[in-house]
Formats: C-alpha cells, sequence, structure tokens
C-alpha cells in the first residue's frame, strides 16, 4: 500500500459516503412526494383561517421584472385584507420606485406598500433590506420573494396552510421552478438541477430529518421566530442558509410544502450563472465555518447532519475529487499509480447509472419533466454541467477567504435579470 | 410506507453485515496441519572428501568460473569438496583427503610441493585441463607422454558416437604408451585420434576443463567411472511452465494443467508471485486477483509443483514481470550494491508467505534469469532447499553453466535440479529443435537430469509438440512431489517428503495492508450488490412515478 492508495481510499470514501447520502435522499424524496400526492389536500375547502401575511420584496434595480412581480402578487388567491405586499426599495437607480408607485395607485384599495431605505442606511445586501422591511411589517406571517418571482396562485393557502397546521414548524419553503427552462441548454441544465435539489436535497432532509434550508425566495416564516432570532444576518451572503440554520438550532423545523410553486428567472449565461453559484458557495461556506466552530454546542443532531453535509459537499467532496483529478494525473506523467483492484469501471458505471436515476425521479414527480430529452440531457448533464461545479467551488472558496482576508462587507449581490 | 422503508432499509444493513461478515473469511482459514513436523535442515553427509586445487578460475574473457562449477558438479557424487589454489596448498594436505581434483586453465602448478605429494599419492587423482606435464616430470609411474597443446580436434568420440566439439579450442595433447592405460573418450581432427578422457591407475586425466557440451557430459559420465554416486540412479526430465505471474491469462495456464494432468505429466510452475506494473512503483501480489491464484491452486492439483521465480522478476534491468532480475543487478552486470541478506529476506519472506497463505506451496527456487550473485545463493540457501534451473558460477558478469544431473549438499545448495535444455522460442524456428538435439546430447551422461521450460502465453501446440516429443524418446518426468524438499522461512514451513506435504504457519498471521485490501475488495462488491438493489428500487419508483404523473395529465 502506498501514499497514493491512501489518498485514493480517503477519495473514495468521503465521495461514496456522499453518493450514498443523496440515495437516502433520493429515496425519502420520492416518498414525500407520494405522501403530498396521497393526501389529496383541498387548498380551497381545506384551510382553516386566514392568518396575516406579509410579503417581503427586497428590490434593487429590479425595473424590468418588478412590474410583473408585484402584480401576481396581488393576484394571490388568499383574502385581500389578510395579506399585504411590501417591496423594499434599497436604493435603486432605475425606475423601481416608480413602478411600484404606478401600481399602488392603479390599486388604491390593495395592501401594498413601498419602502425607500435611506441611502444612509441602504446598499448592504439584501439581509438588511429585509430586516428593513420586516421591521414595518405587521403580518403573522412573513413571506419572501425574489423580484422576479410569479408565485402560483395558491402559494400562500399552501404556505399558510402548512405552517399553521404545525407549532413546531418555524418556517415553510415552497418549491420554485425555472421559468426561462427553454430559453437554452444552461437553462434546461438549471431546471433540471433545481428539480432534483428540491426533490432530494430538500424533500428528503424533510422526510427524514425534518428540515431543509430556505431558499432565499417562496418561503413563509412566523413573526415570532424571525423576533426570537434577531431577524437576518447582515454579514452572511447566503443569508437564507444561515437562518435556516439559526431556526434549527432554536428547535424549530423547517417544512417543506411542494405544491406552493414559484416560477422565477434563471441565469441565461454562463457568465452570470457562474457569478451567483460562486456567491452561493462563498455565502454556504461562511455559514458552514460560523456553525463549525461551534460544532459541539449546535444541539440537535439533525442539525449536526445538516452541518456534516454541506461540510462533505464543500469540503470533503470538493477534495476528493481535487485529489483523484491529481492521482489521475499523476498516473498520466509519472509512475505513481493507484494499485488497489477492485471492479471499478463497473462501480463507476453503475454510479453513473444511479445518477441519472435519482434525477430522473425527481423529473417524474413533476408533471411533464421526465421527458427523453431531459432524461438524455441526465446522461449529458454528468459530464458538462456538473463538471463546472468544481470550478464554481474552486471559485467560491476564494472568493471566502479573499472576503474573509479583505473583512469585505456586504453588499448587493444581484442576479442579472433577463 | 413507512414500513416498507424499514424493510427495505433493514435489508440493507443486512447485506453490508453479510458483506462485512464474509469478508474476513478468506484470510481466516487456519491451518490444522501438523506442527510437530521436524525440518531436517541436514540431509544426510558425504561420505568422501575431495580436495580441489586450482591454478586459476576461469579462462580469459569467459565469465564462468570453471573451478566452482566443477565443484558443483561433484555435488553429484558421494564427496564433500574442498578447494585450494595450487600456491596456498600446504605439504601433506592431501593426505585427509580421500580424492584430489587438478583444474588446470593455464597449467601454472608452480607449487613444487603439491607436485610431489600428487607424484606420491595413490588416492585417486583427478587432473582436468592443463599442465599435466608438471605431474609427468615428478614420475614416471604413469604410461604417458605429454605432446603439447593441440588445437585441431572437431569431435570427440565416446562410447562408439561421433560428436562435432564446435570451435576449435586447447587440448592439453597425451600420447599413450602401452594397454595399461584405458581410454574412455577420444579427440579427433579428422585424421588423429588423441585421448580426452582416460585412466592410468590411480590417474583420472581429461585434456581439457570444458563448461560446454558435450564435453562436459562426457566428462560427467566418466566421473561415474570414478566416484559413488551420491543421488540414486535416474533418466529424468522435468517440464516448468515459466514466468508466471498474476496477469498471466488463467485460462490459459489451466488449459496447460489440463493438457499435462490428463497425460499424467508432472510438471514444474517457475511462479512469480507478484507482478509490478511497468512505470509504476506498484506491486499486485497475486491474491489480489483470485482467478489467478485459482488458476494456480489447479495446476498445483493437476501435477504441478511451485517453484518460486523471484519475487517480482522485475528490478534491476527491466520494467516487465518476467523480464527483469532481481538478484543481479543487470544495468551494471554486478552483484546488487543493497544488502543482498536483507534483500533476499525480503523478496523471498514476500513470496513465501502469499504463496502459503493462498495455499500455494513452492517446493523450490529460482532466481530471475537464473541470475544471482554468490552471496544471494548463500542467501538463499537458509530458505529454500531446491534450487531449479542453471548456475551463475561467478560475480565478474551474468553467465550460466549447466550441470547434467541432480547435485546435492553443494557449497551453493541443498539440492539443485538443473535445467539444460532450453525453452520454446516462437522467434527461433528451430528452438524445438535445438532443445532435441540438448536432450540427444544430455544422454551421454548415464544419471542426467534435463529441464526444459515453456511460456504459457505462447501458443499450446508447442507445448504438445515438445511434450510428444519427450514422449516419444522415453522420457521419465520428474515429479518433484516424490522427493524431498523443504522451504522455511520464519514460521512458514513447508516440508514434501516422498509424496507427503507437511505445512505450517503462524496462525496469526494478519496483515494490516492486505486486510485493507481485502477489505476494499469486498467492499466495492458489497457496494455493487447495493447498488444494484438501488438501481432496482429507482427503476420501479421511476417506473411508478412517470405512472401518476402521466394519469394525472391524462385526468
Amino acid at each position: 500500500m502506498i501514499f497514493v492508495d491512501y489518498l485514493f481510499l480517503y477519495s473514495m470514501t468521503t465521495i461514496w459516503l456522499l453518493l450514498g447520502m443523496n440515495i437516502v435522499l433520493t429515496y425519502f424524496g420520492y416518498v414525500h412526494s407520494v405522501q403530498v400526492r396521497d393526501k389529496k389536500l383541498n387548498i380551497l375547502t381545506d384551510m382553516n383561517g386566514f392568518p396575516t401575511i406579509s410579503i417581503l420584496i427586497p428590490a434593487h434595480n429590479e425595473e424590468k421584472v418588478i412590474f410583473n412581480t408585484v402584480r401576481s402578487m396581488l393576484k394571490l388567491d388568499y383574502p385581500h385584507d389578510k395579506y399585504e405586499v411590501i417591496v423594499v426599495n434599497d436604493g435603486s437607480k432605475d425606475k423601481t420606485a416608480e413602478i411600484v408607485n404606478e401600481l399602488m395607485n392603479k390599486y388604491p384599495h390593495r395592501k401594498l406598500k413601498l419602502i425607500n431605505i435611506p441611502k444612509e442606511e441602504g446598499g448592504r445586501g439584501k439581509s438588511n433590506a429585509l430586516n428593513y422591511g420586516f421591521k414595518q411589517s405587521t403580518g403573522e406571517f412573513i413571506v419572501i420573494y425574489d423580484a422576479d418571482n410569479t408565485p402560483n396562485r395558491f402559494a400562500l393557502r399552501y404556505l399558510s396552510h402548512e405552517l399553521s397546521s404545525h407549532e413546531k414548524y418555524g418556517a415553510v419553503i415552497g418549491k420554485f421552478r425555472t421559468r426561462n427552462k427553454e430559453r437554452n441548454l444552461l437553462t434546461r441544465f438549471i431546471n433540471i438541477e433545481t428539480l432534483s435539489f428540491q426533490w432530494m436535497a430538500q424533500a428528503g432532509r424533510w422526510k427524514l430529518f425534518r428540515l431543509c434550508t430556505i431558499p432565499g425566495t417562496n418561503f413563509m416564516v412566523r413573526r415570532k421566530v424571525l423576533d426570537e432570532v434577531g431577524g437576518w444576518d447582515i454579514h452572511a451572503v447566503a443569508e437564507d442558509t444561515e437562518l435556516s440554520f439559526r431556526i434549527y438550532q432554536m428547535g424549530y423545523e423547517i417544512a417543506f410544502m411542494p405544491l406552493a410553486e414559484t416560477f422565477e428567472q434563471e441565469p441565461e449565461t454562463l457568465k452570470v450563472w457562474f457569478r451567483q453559484r460562486t456567491r452561493w458557495v462563498n455565502g454556504n461556506i461562511y455559514v458552514l465555518v460560523k456553525y463549525l466552530k461551534k460544532v459541539f454546542n449546535v444541539g440537535s443532531g439533525r442539525v449536526l447532519f445538516d452541518l456534516y453535509y454541506f461540510f462533505s459537499v464543500y469540503f470533503l467532496f470538493l477534495s476528493s475529487i481535487i485529489v483523484s483529478d491529481v492521482i489521475f494525473i499523476l498516473s498520466i506523467f509519472t509512475d505513481y499509480r493507484v494499485g488497489i483492484s477492485g471492479n471499478f469501471v463497473l462501480l463507476w458505471l453503475m454510479t453513473y447509472f444511479v445518477f441519472t436515476l435519482q434525477i430522473s425521479i425527481a423529473l417524474s414527480i413533476e408533471k411533464g419533466e421526465a421527458t427523453l430529452r431531459n432524461i438524455l440531457l441526465i446522461f449529458v448533464m454528468y459530464f458538462s454541467y456538473c463538471q463546472l461545479w468544481l470550478f464554481v467551488s474552486f471559485y467560491g472558496f476564494y472568493r471566502n477567504i479573499k472576503d474573509r482576508f479583505l473583512r469585505r462587507k456586504t453588499k448587493w449581490y444581484k442576479t442579472e435579470r433577463f | 410506507m413507512m414500513c416498507k422503508t424499514r424493510k427495505i432499509l433493514s435489508f440493507l444493513l443486512f447485506l453490508i453485515v453479510i458483506g462485512l461478515a464474509l469478508s474476513p473469511i478468506s484470510h481466516a482459514i487456519d491451518s490444522d496441519l501438523d506442527d510437530e513436523l521436524t525440518l531436517n535442515l541436514e540431509p544426510a553427509g558425504k561420505d568422501y572428501k575431495m580436495l580441489l586445487v586450482y591454478d586459476y578460475r576461469n579462462y580469459f574473457a569467459d565469465l564462468r568460473d570453471s573451478v566452482t562449477t566443477t565443484r558443483e558438479m561433484f555435488g553429484h557424487f558421494n564427496v564433500s569438496v574442498d578447494e585450494v589454489d595450487q600456491l596456498s596448498y600446504q605439504q601433506g594436505q592431501l593426505s585427509q583427503y580421500d580424492y584430489i581434483t587438478v583444474v588446470g586453465l593455464q597449467g601454472d602448478f608452480t607449487n613444487l610441493v603439491f607436485m610431489e605429494d600428487l607424484a606420491e599419492t595413490d588416492k585417486t587423482v583427478i587432473w582436468v585441463g592443463k599442465g599435466i606435464e608438471n605431474l609427468l616430470n615428478k614420475t614416471s609411474r604413469y604410461n604417458m607422454e605429454y605432446a603439447g597443446p593441440y588445437y585441431d580436434f572437431t569431435s570427440v568420440i565416446y562410447k562408439g558416437e561421433n560428436y562435432p566439439i564446435g570451435v576449435k579450442r586447447e587440448f592439453s595433447a597425451i600420447t599413450i604408451q602401452n594397454d595399461q592405460v584405458e581410454v574412455y573418450s577420444w579427440l579427433f581432427t579428422g585424421v588423429d585420434n588423441l585421448p580426452f578422457a582416460l585412466n592410468d591407475q590411480n590417474l583420472w586425466y581429461f585434456s581439457r576443463i570444458d563448461l560446454n557440451e558435450p564435453l562436459i557430459f562426457i566428462f560427467s559420465d566418466v566421473l561415474f567411472e570414478i566416484l559413488p554416486p551420491h543421488v540414486e540412479a535416474y533418466q529424468k526430465v522435468y517440464l516448468r511452465i515459466e514466468d508466471v505471474h498474476p496477469f498471466r491469462d488463467p485460462e490459459k495456464l489451466r488449459a496447460i494443467a489440463d493438457y499435462l494432468g490428463d497425460k499424467d505429466i508432472p510438471f514444474m510452475v517457475g511462479l512469480i508471485p507478484a507482478h509490478r506494473q511497468p512505470g509504476s512503483r506498484y506491486i499486485t501480489e497475486m491474491d489480489e486477483i483470485p482467478e489467478f491464484v485459482e488458476a494456480i491452486r489447479y495446476m498445483q492439483e493437476r501435477g504441478g509443483s511451485i517453484i518460486l521465480h523471484g519475487y517480482t522478476h522485475t528490478v534491476f534491468g527491466a520494467d516487465i514481470s518476467g523480464e527483469g532480475f532481481e538478484y543481479w543487478d543487470g544495468i551494471e552486470d554486478q552483484p546488487l550494491e543493497r544488502d543482498i541478506d536483507e534483500w533476499v529476506r525480503y523478496t523471498i519472506g514476500r513470496g513465501v508467505k502469499i504463496s502459503i497463505e493462498n495455499e500455494i506451496y513452492p517446493l523450490g527456487f529460482e532466481a530471475p534469469h537464473y541470475a544471482m550473485s554468490q552471496d544471494a545463493y548463500k542467501s538463499l540457501k537458509k530458505y529454500f532447499s531446491t534450487y531449479s534451473g542453471q548456475i551463475q558460477s561467478s560475480d565478474w558478469g551474468f553467465s550460466t553453466s549447466i550441470i547434467p544431473f541432480e547435485t546435492r549438499n553443494t557449497q551453493l545448495f541443498h539440492k539443485f535440479l538443473p535445467e539444460s535444455l532450453g525453452y520454446i522460442d516462437p522467434f527461433d524456428a528451430a528452438s524445438v529443435e535445438k532443445i532435441k538435439n540438448n536432450y540427444n546430447l544430455i544422454k551421454i551422461v548415464r544419471n542426467h537430469m534435463a529441464g526444459v521450460f515453456y511460456h504459457p502465453y505462447l501458443d499450446i501446440e508447442y507445448l504438445k509438440e515438445l511434450v510428444e516429443f519427450l514422449e516419444e524418446s522415453n522420457a521419465e518426468f520428474y515429479d518433484m512431489r516424490d522427493d524431498y524438499h523443504w522451504v522455511k522461512f520464519d514460521n512458514y514451513e513447508i516440508v514434501n517428503n516422498n509424496g507427503t506435504m507437511n505445512v505450517s504457519y503462524p496462525e496469526d498471521r494478519s496483515d494490516p495492508r492486505k486486510d485493507l485490501r481485502r477489505f476494499f475488495n469486498a467492499t466495492t462488491l458489497i457496494l455493487i450488490a447495493i447498488l444494484c438493489l438501488v438501481v432496482y428500487t429507482f427503476i420501479k419508483f421511476f417506473i411508478h412515478s412517470k405512472d401518476v404523473t402521466s394519469k394525472k395529465m391524462k385526468g
């Protein structure tokens, strides 16, 4: 046994732990989908009350999308007097504010508010905007939508029905779908990715550990909980992940309600996509490091699991992929080679097959997604889209280290709209 | 649903547990074999003593040590040999011996004391090569005269057969004076005859020390007239399947075993227990390839006796298993510079351990390319009773010498099983022909042992041709299992005596490195099994889920 073999073993083990975890999550995600389906919830008749809701829409130069977003919020099927829509305009230099004002004039009887954050308090990012909007909101439940979202009509009903069904639920997240999936290959990949992420990671974790990660949009949280946790961490780039951790730590659960859907725009160019993803990686690493420091008093085992899940994605898995790539390159150019034998070809083929199946299952849960084209795309995805993740993680790491080093303050990182 | 979940999960767990439980079984089988075997490291000694006196050890530019080779040849007979340089000979020294052999390469016997002792002794004197005039000058008791160097011989006549000797070379010619002298072999120029081997009273004379066929065979055969044999009389041939390393095709090995097994022909297997991947430091030991180990065990069952053929057969010369050296520096053509004892111990230790642990029981050893420094032989002798192949008689450079019969209790070996016929070379159309010629030549020696080897990657037709030839020649095949051999390394012991083999090895021989590898192999298999289940379940989910969603769409 030589050094290379140990490295190889390390890579194999960590990669397989994560693969195994994902297999289990897929299984439970699927179980959850079946259960939701079998429950046959009739959202029109089964509501047992309409708690007051505040929808917060942080906006920073959103003139392209804000009109449609606000209008679709106003069209939601929920008693009009029971919800308010608050657009938090953080120093937009475009016509965002004007558009919202126009809408307020058009719908004078609706609870639509525009909050302009003063210059001296603004420009500090989404968390800050959300905290600002939260302070001025009145609803018992707070819902967040990004400025490009179009929720389905019953989204509020589903979210509030779910959240009010259990006192232990601190928050409920819905599902987001890709509005522009037909745009190009990249958006098709993103569509497949988001669906599988939600059915595997979110639904699976919910079923298994009763927790999910807040996705930043289309989620509902109790005012009480936000009060207790003190709002959003304004230093966090991934404020949603950070908030999720604090909510679990307080002992609340975060539920997954797949029937509450929202459609959002996904990046249409690689450059925008890359910027968005590296920001996520950077943000998630921030959260991970923040909570790893207090790993011994995070409380419950499920939080530990979530920490481990993140840790294995960003540290173990990444390092394993790098190690195995290095071994591969070494074996080409030097005489260091892995000598451990095993039926790796078969193992690899099966892994590839399982990967494809997992995602296919996630797609099959949605109407019209498990098409032959999409399934063929999954096969291609493994070698193309998935490999980009490596670069994203690398760059995300780099940005995280850079941010730490320069003690850079959080600001608006916004995904470009199309 | 939850119930089903639990069922599947518990089934997965069950699979894992079973897999983990099974994995150590393969190496936990203990030996119940007789632990009380006693190792006879010193088989019956020799009854007679011989003093071997020489002037030089080799011919100019010949890397073979003629003295060593001659000394080793006497191993067939019931004599133990001490060698001494003629200059170091002390007066009266020969009186302690039963036989005196003089090996003359230059004929420079300047030690007069030695010549005087020799002239007076009644003990049997075997004079091989140059310098006989020194003795004939001292005494007139012999009925012959030195006739000077003679180069023109083209053949040698022995027992009525005329054998060409190839390149012309120097013989110390003798003319005989009367019928008191019995000539056993004549040299022939095409016109003249002069003796090659003769006997006059206590003196046996050979007119040249020559390590090549046919002269060495004639010399060997005449020795039976002089010395009592130590090895029982037999004429045998052995077949060795050569360079069998873990990446050889197990099917071909089985086919060979079947072919020979069906014919009841015992054979040897030159096993290289580990394989080094070319261009890599990584060594694959045979137990990582179970099909190979099974094939070797099968060969063992079908009449194969295992000869450990080095450890990887790859270092100091070439990068491919079966090509490199192991106990000789093939690049600098010199003995290895490392600590040879340690190296021999390491490589042999690994080879013996992995063999025994896999129920493969080597009975002998064969150095890669037959290349070994003299120190390496000494070291090897501690671990193996038996050596198969040819002898590298000196450290001056890589060379090998053949001996036509089994030898025992020599300086180099406890037991030596010579190979002298060669091997099948598919690039040499005449190689089978050469083997046949060599075999016909070795028959000169009355109690001969002839070995031949065959590489298993060749077409089995070559082997069949060879075997058919040997069968037609009524050759008797040597079966190692019917003989006495031992292998001893630390607590690992194999003793084979006339059909019974006793093996003992330590019960606790867990090797963390191996365990890890085995564990890894087992885990891979378990993983694949689990994946099969996952794939099955997921396909079901997928089909079911697609059904439901498409119904929903229609509905």
